[in-house]
């Protein structure tokens, strides 16, 4: 075996004359290098898988040998472990020759006749590259490992609820700072769920974040009262700013099952959102400041019955930046990572700009998960923002050929849109009275199983007692307005409902795309 | 946004419009039909090739205004034909009965945006 970490390093000389071979030899082991030696390139292959590459720091290799040559003897090293430098002599003026070594991932080349410093200062160079090289491949395969650890320890669900969980966790790098963390008590009663989103999406991050986890799950397991717990934190993270500059937003979900109760601490997180199998969402409050901001720490309790619940939508501020890159909506974005359908390097997007950490908890056991509707758009519109419905109706375009795929949607996609915007319009000026103080509200939802879009438009106007069959009857006298609007959405639509007095439209879309021409 | 020529021989003024046919674009599509009808004085055409083909959503507003343009053709008793090219928009005008007061030549395109 040698051992090259005393030495300059060891080099394979690879020459076929006798001579040379021993003048390469004398001169680097003159110069401090060890050497191995072999008179052709199968000798010198032999020798590599005999000794072991990581043993060999650089190869010296002749171009012209008998049989193989020095730079099939490159390439095969190349297959190998490309780590390890090779430089290949050459004769006086083979510039091509030179052009293919380089081309092939040599180190170098040396143009006989070879003096003793070049060649010294050569091989040098070859073994530092060689001992470069080894060192990046060393810190990245710890990276990959650290990668794994990082993966287990900031996306933990137990087994036994995996199958409930739709979970995409996305770090910018190998490791990021979002992080998930699952537990249950009372003989599983009570399930909570730990979600923070670190400053940062780097290793530091990672840190935080799992150092966190491990200091809050303890607090809790141990019978501290959780707001003791986030002040304690609060305050450890401006106490250490100097050495851990960090900031945590966090949520902190309890699920009490026999309660039926949904209690939420949210520290600068987006809003959590609770939809029911027809689509009906309610929406959580925005959090407090994250932690690690200021020393006084405002916790606002939230509790939600559970009532209808299917689903517990999370995502982190990742998503929410992401989806306004794409410029579509979040619960767009959220429902295709939930799925798993994001196509991974997609050249057609933008990469995301943060850790990206999004779950959707099935909250109730459902004979069909994919029987359900799930929302993929969720607004509010002041009235005034109906001189904006061009560029409105290109988010809600964008969001429901993101959410849905586009091939799915086809045609119907603009049906859907002409009935959504006449319904938006509606809300805007007559249910808002075009007022920048009054809002409506739009909802989209898709059930995947029976492939259908359920739009929900509600309004604070008055309302009205539409009859379609009476607005129709004399067409040629019509008046200016749009008192043709609901009459398109229902006859466009699959189904049609008109709840509230008239102040809430809900429509539905059987999205199941029709062969077209291809003229 | 808006197009217009005279095919003498046939005694059609063909008008394409390369928008969507919505109320937010109703004012320039109004203004600009009018300003093609100055252009090709009445006695020239006996009916009106209103090609929307590149349109792929209509408001009740776009439908309004086609209503008034079916309105002021049929006053001059002149034909309206409009060409469609999507589904949805030829959806529209099925249930704004607009076969009743215009001809629809309505051949489906895929929608490729």
């Amino acid at each position: 075996m040698v051992d090259s970490r005393e030495s300059r390093g060891c080099v394979l000389v690879v020459e076929d004359d006798p001579e040379g071979l021993c003048y390469f030899e004398t001169s680097l082991r003159t110069a401090g290098f060890q050497t191995l030696t072999a008179k052709s390139a199968f000798e010198a292959e032999r020798t590599c898988q005999t000794h072991g590459f990581n043993q060999i720091d650089a190869v010296l290799t002749d171009f012209r040998m008998p049989e193989r040559t020095g730079l099939e003897l490159l390439q095969w090293i190349q297959d190998k472990d490309p780590s390890l430098a090779t430089v290949v002599v050459t004769a006086q003026g083979e510039k091509e020759l030179v052009k293919r070594t380089l081309d092939l991932g040599g180190a170098g080349f040396l143009e006989k006749p070879i003096q003793h410093k070049p060649l010294v200062d050569a091989m040098e160079r070859a073994v530092d590259r060689t001992r470069r090289q080894r060192r990046v491949l060393s810190s990245a395969r710890a990276l990959d490992d650290a990668s794994v650890v990082d993966h287990q320890l900031n996306s933990y669900i137990p087994d036994s609820l995996r199958e409930r969980f739709r979970l995409s966790y996305l770090p910018l790098h190998k490791m990021g700072g979002d992080f998930i963390n699952v537990w249950t008590v009372d003989n599983d009663n009570r399930l909570m769920i730990l979600v923070g989103d670190v400053s940062g999406h780097d290793l530091r991050s990672a840190y935080v974040a799992a150092y966190f986890q491990g200091i809050f799950r303890g607090h809790v397991e141990s019978g501290s009262a959780l707001e003791t717990s986030l002040h304690s934190f609060n305050n450890q993270l401006i106490r250490e700013a100097a050495v851990v500059p960090s900031t945590l937003a966090m949520s902190w979900f309890e699920i009490d099952y026999t309660q039926q109760l949904l209690t939420v601490y949210n520290c600068g997180f987006p809003p959590f959102y609770l939809s029911d199998a027809n689509g009906s969402v309610r929406r959580g409050q925005l959090g407090t400041h994250p932690l690690g901001w200021f020393e006084n720490l405002p916790l606002a309790k939230q509790e939600v019955p559970l009532e209808k619940a299917t689903f517990l939508h999370i995502f982190t501020d990742g998503v929410v930046d992401y989806a306004d890159q794409l410029g579509i909506n979040p619960l767009s974005l959220a429902y295709r990572l939930s799925r798993g359908t994001i196509p991974a390097g997609d050249a057609n997007q933008p990469p995301p700009p943060d850790d990206i950490l999004c779950l959707t908890y099935q909250l109730q056991p459902i004979t069909s998960v994919n029987n359900t509707f799930e929302p993929i758009i969720d607004e509010q519109y002041s009235g005034a923002e109906y001189v904006h419905v061009d560029n409105l109706q290109s988010v809600w375009r964008r969001s429901l050929q993101y959410a849905l795929e586009e091939d799915l949607i086809g045609d119907r996609l603009y049906d859907l849109l002409i009935c959504i915007r006449e319904g938006m319009l509606n809300a805007l000026i007559h249910g808002c009275a075009g007022s920048s103080e009054k809002f409506c509200h739009l909802l989209i939802s898709y059930n995947r199983e029976a492939n259908c879009v359920r739009v929900r438009i509600d309004d604070p106007g008055k309302g009205h007692n539409f009859k379609i069959s009476e607005r129709l009857r004399d067409l040629d006298n019509l008046p200016e307005g749009r008192q043709l609007g609901l009459g398109i959405v229902q006859h466009l639509s699959d189904e049609f409902n008109i709840e509230n007095k008239g102040t809430s439209l809900v429509f539905d879309f059987y999205v199941t795309p029709e062969e077209a021409p291809t003229n | 946004m808006i197009t217009g020529q005279l095919d003498g021989r046939k005694r059609r003024l063909k008008v394409e419009v390369k928008s969507e046919l919505t109320g937010t674009l109703a004012q320039p599509l109004r203004e600009g039909i009018s300003q093609i009808k100055k252009q090709h004085p009445d006695d020239a055409w006996d009916s009106l090739y209103l090609d929307v083909r590149n349109a792929r959503v209509i408001d009740s507003m776009g439908l309004n205004w086609l209503l008034a343009e079916s309105r002021s053709l049929r006053e001059k008793d002149k034909e309206f034909v409009i060409r469609v090219a999507s589904p949805a928009i030829n959806r529209v005008l099925e249930f704004a009965r607009f076969d009743k007061i215009a001809v629809i030549k309505y051949r489906r395109r895929r929608q490729l945006r």
